[in-house]
C-alpha cells in the first residue's frame, strides 16, 4: 500500500508540473520572443551555465537508467551528489572565469558525461550480492 | 485588453523577471528534493524514489524528458507557427499513449527500454516538433 508520504510527494510533483506548464503557457502567450525554458537553458548552457547539460544528463541516466554492477558503487550513497555539487560548482567557477565558444559538440560531451555519471555512479539499481 | 492580457505586460514583459522566475521554479525542485532527502526514514520517498518505484508507470516521463532535453540541446526552428503547434500535439499525443501503455505495465521496464524512450523521445521531438521563430 502507499503511505500518506508517498502520496505527499507524488501529489507535489504534480503540483511542480502543473505550475510549471502554467508558467510555459503563459511565456508562450506573452510578447517576449524567446523566452521559453528551453530557450533559456540553451542560452545558459551556452553561456557561463555550462555545467547545465551535465546536471540534466545526471539526472536523466539516476532517473531513468542506473547500472546494477556494485562494482561502480560509492561507499556512501551521498557522494555521487556531493560529487555532483563539486564538479557543479567548479564547472561554474570554470565558467566566469574563461569564457570560450561552447559548440553542439562539447555540451553534448558534458551531456553524455552527466548520463554516463548518473548511469554508473548515481545508480538506483545497484543489486546488494548475496 | 483582455485580463490575461494585462496580467502578462504586468508581470511577464521583461527577460529579466521571467529569467529569474524559470530559474527560481528550477532551484525550488532541487530545493524540495534535498528537504525530501533528509526526511528520509520518515516515510517521505524522494522524488527520485519515486520515480523509481513506478519506473513501468513512468515510461511516458523517460519519452518526455528525453523529448524536453532535445528541445534544449538540439532544437529546430520553423518559421510556420502551425508546425511547432502541430509538432506539440504529435509528441504529447504519444506521451499520452505511452501514459496509457504504462498502466499495463506490471514489472520495472529493462535499461535497454528505457534507453531506447530516451533516446526516442529526443528523436521524436527533435524531428516533429520544431521551435517556431520569427524570421529577423
Amino acid at each position: 500500500m502507499e503511505s500518506t508520504g508517498y502520496t505527499v510527494v507524488i501529489s507535489i510533483m504534480i503540483g511542480l508540473t502543473v505550475v510549471y506548464f502554467i508558467i510555459e503557457i503563459l511565456l508562450l502567450l506573452n510578447d517576449v520572443d524567446n523566452d521559453t525554458s528551453n530557450i533559456l537553458l540553451l542560452g545558459w548552457s551556452k553561456g557561463k551555465s555550462f555545467f547545465i547539460p551535465f546536471a540534466l544528463g545526471a539526472i536523466a541516466g539516476h532517473l531513468f537508467l542506473g547500472t546494477s554492477n556494485i562494482a561502480f558503487k560509492m561507499s556512501n550513497g551521498m557522494y555521487p551528489v556531493l560529487i555532483i555539487f563539486g564538479l557543479t560548482l567548479i564547472m561554474v567557477a570554470i565558467g566566469f572565469k574563461v569564457s570560450f565558444i561552447k559548440s553542439k559538440t562539447f555540451l553534448t560531451a558534458i551531456l553524455l558525461a552527466g548520463v554516463l555519471f548518473g548511469h554508473f555512479f548515481w545508480s538506483m539499481n545497484y543489486l546488494v550480492r548475496p | 485588453m483582455s485580463k490575461l492580457e494585462s496580467f502578462l505586460k504586468r508581470h511577464l514583459s521583461e527577460i529579466r523577471t521571467i529569467k529569474i522566475i524559470v530559474a527560481s521554479m528550477l532551484g525550488l525542485m532541487v530545493l524540495i528534493d534535498i528537504v525530501l532527502v533528509t526526511m528520509e526514514g520518515k516515510d517521505y520517498p524522494t522524488f527520485s524514489l519515486v520515480v523509481k518505484n513506478l519506473r513501468h508507470r513512468l515510461i511516458w516521463f523517460t519519452f518526455l524528458y528525453g523529448g524536453l532535453m532535445a528541445k534544449i540541446f538540439y532544437n529546430r526552428k520553423t518559421s510556420d507557427k502551425k508546425k511547432e503547434v502541430n509538432g506539440l500535439f504529435a509528441f504529447f499525443s504519444l506521451v499520452l499513449l505511452l501514459f496509457v501503455g504504462g498502466r499495463f505495465l506490471e514489472t520495472a521496464p529493462s535499461l535497454l527500454f528505457q534507453l531506447v524512450l530516451l533516446v526516442a523521445g529526443g528523436i521524436m521531438a527533435h524531428w516533429v516538433w520544431p521551435q517556431f521563430q520569427q524570421k529577423a
